[in-house]
């Protein structure tokens, strides 16, 4: 259930290449309301990345400053709840892939690509993010719940010792 | 020590003639293997040029499906019954519109194709798998058609016959060579605008796919001498194409087949098993 004061999703697109982030940023801004942030360079998304709540960050994989695994990686140990998301083009699939899952990536999304597939992708990914976030503040609340009750068993034998 | 005789006038003259013909050899297979060095060159190009292209593809689709979506829009607004008059009876306006829907839908259908071709070229660059993969073959005999389209617009109608076909373990990039080399081949026996008929069957053993162009034919004094490596009948050609096409059919334990009539045309028939077991080279 989304509380009154739930923040926006925020969504950070990383791409060497100023046209493919226009392309997404203008698709995404008319067909979703989650605030997007794009940025050409990888170390300036990095810095935004930890001054800034993000939910989900979709990085290209070829760029000269960075791949994109590896940023993603920074990513992950920065804001280990965002969802993260490769753009791979089809030549480095093979090699995206195999780094997927050490670096634990949601998906990867191969150019050029599908306007639906990506909304569908997209709004997968937050809904994980959403429900992983929901599931740790259960998690929270259970382990205070029974730190709490075995005070109180800790009183209670007191009481009777 | 032995007295060697001296060679004769006429041994001379025939050791002269070997050397000469086996120099013109060597000069013959350095120019062929410098000419195949240039075309793994240009095939790493062209797969790198293929991978260049996949970003600003991948703007223009996108983009071209979003100027469809937001003219759309702008129309509901202009047309509305609520919008002024002056608005929604223009005529310019409406005239305006309905050609901006033309344009789109060429952009549409031109970005589509250039999706396509990307595809086959990729497909066709790519690594091959090391373990045979079950593939439809008909898409295999499709991505060589559509890297042949521009050898084919005009001069070459092509008619397909595809059967219903399981899949086939195969080892997609070498079948595609295969089906593209031969494909190219007709096209090149054209002097004239001619017709491909491609027609697939699924046997007992296995499937069989046969190429039949309308082209010049084949001699038959040279029929069964096409495959060897090294016969060309072209003038720059190295004579490896047709060679390596029956290597590729024997790695899949298949065979081919060919028939010719001068003046009729060519036909190439492939048999592919329904199950092999690879060999280890």
């Amino acid at each position: 259930m989304m509380s009154q004061n739930e923040d926006k999703n925020q969504i950070v697109l990383v791409d060497d290449e100023e046209m493919v982030l226009t392309s997404l940023n203008t698709f995404l801004s008319l067909e979703t309301d989650y605030n997007v942030f794009t940025f050409t360079s990888p170390k300036e998304a990095l810095q935004f990345i930890r001054e800034n709540e993000v939910h989900m960050v979709i990085s290209d994989y070829l760029m000269p400053d960075m791949d994109g695994i590896t940023f993603l990686g920074d990513v992950r140990r920065i804001k280990p709840g965002a969802i993260r998301i490769i753009l791979t083009g089809y030549a480095d699939k093979e090699n995206a892939i195999k780094a997927i899952n050490e670096v634990g990536l949601f998906q990867y999304i191969e150019k050029p690509w599908n306007n639906d597939d990506l909304l569908i992708i997209i709004r997968n990914g937050l809904e994980k993010q959403r429900l992983m976030k929901q599931l740790q503040k259960k998690i929270e609340e259970i382990n205070k719940a029974y730190a709490d009750l075995q005070g109180l068993h800790r009183e209670i034998v007191k009481t009777f010792v | 020590m032995t007295q060697k005789t001296k060679p004769t006038p006429e041994r001379v003259e025939q050791l002269e003639k070997e050397v000469k013909e086996l120099s013109r050899i060597l000069e013959e297979k350095q120019r062929q293997l410098m000419n195949a060095e240039k075309m793994a060159l240009l095939g790493n190009l062209v797969a790198g040029i293929a991978h260049e292209l996949n970003t600003p593809l991948g703007a223009l689709k996108s983009n071209c499906e979003l100027f469809m979506q937001f003219i759309d829009r702008i129309k509901k607004i202009l047309f509305s019954p609520d919008a002024p008059e002056a608005i929604s009876q223009n005529r310019m306006l409406q005239h305006l519109f309905a050609s901006i829907d033309q344009l789109n839908k060429v952009n549409q259908t031109a970005s589509e194709r250039l999706v396509e071709i990307m595809g086959s070229v990729r497909r066709y660059a790519r690594q091959e798998a090391e373990e045979p993969v079950e593939t439809d073959i008909h898409e295999i005999l499709d991505c060589a058609l559509s890297l042949a389209h521009h050898e084919f617009k005009n001069s070459v109608t092509v008619h397909k016959s595809y059967g219903e076909l399981p899949l086939i373990p195969c080892f997609p990039n070498k079948l595609n060579q295969v089906f593209l080399n031969i494909l190219i081949n007709a096209r090149q026996a054209m002097d004239k605008p001619g017709d491909i008929f491609i027609t697939t069957t699924s046997e007992t053993d296995g499937i069989t796919i046969e190429i039949k162009d309308t082209g010049n034919g084949i001699k038959p004094e040279l029929l069964d001498r096409i495959f060897a490596p090294g016969f060309t009948t072209k003038p720059n050609g190295m004579g490896i194409g047709l060679s390596i096409v029956k290597q590729f059919i024997e790695m899949h334990q298949g065979k081919i087949e060919v028939e010719s009539e001068e003046g009729k045309g060519t036909t190439f028939r492939i048999m592919l098993p329904y199950s092999f077991t690879p060999r280890k080279s």
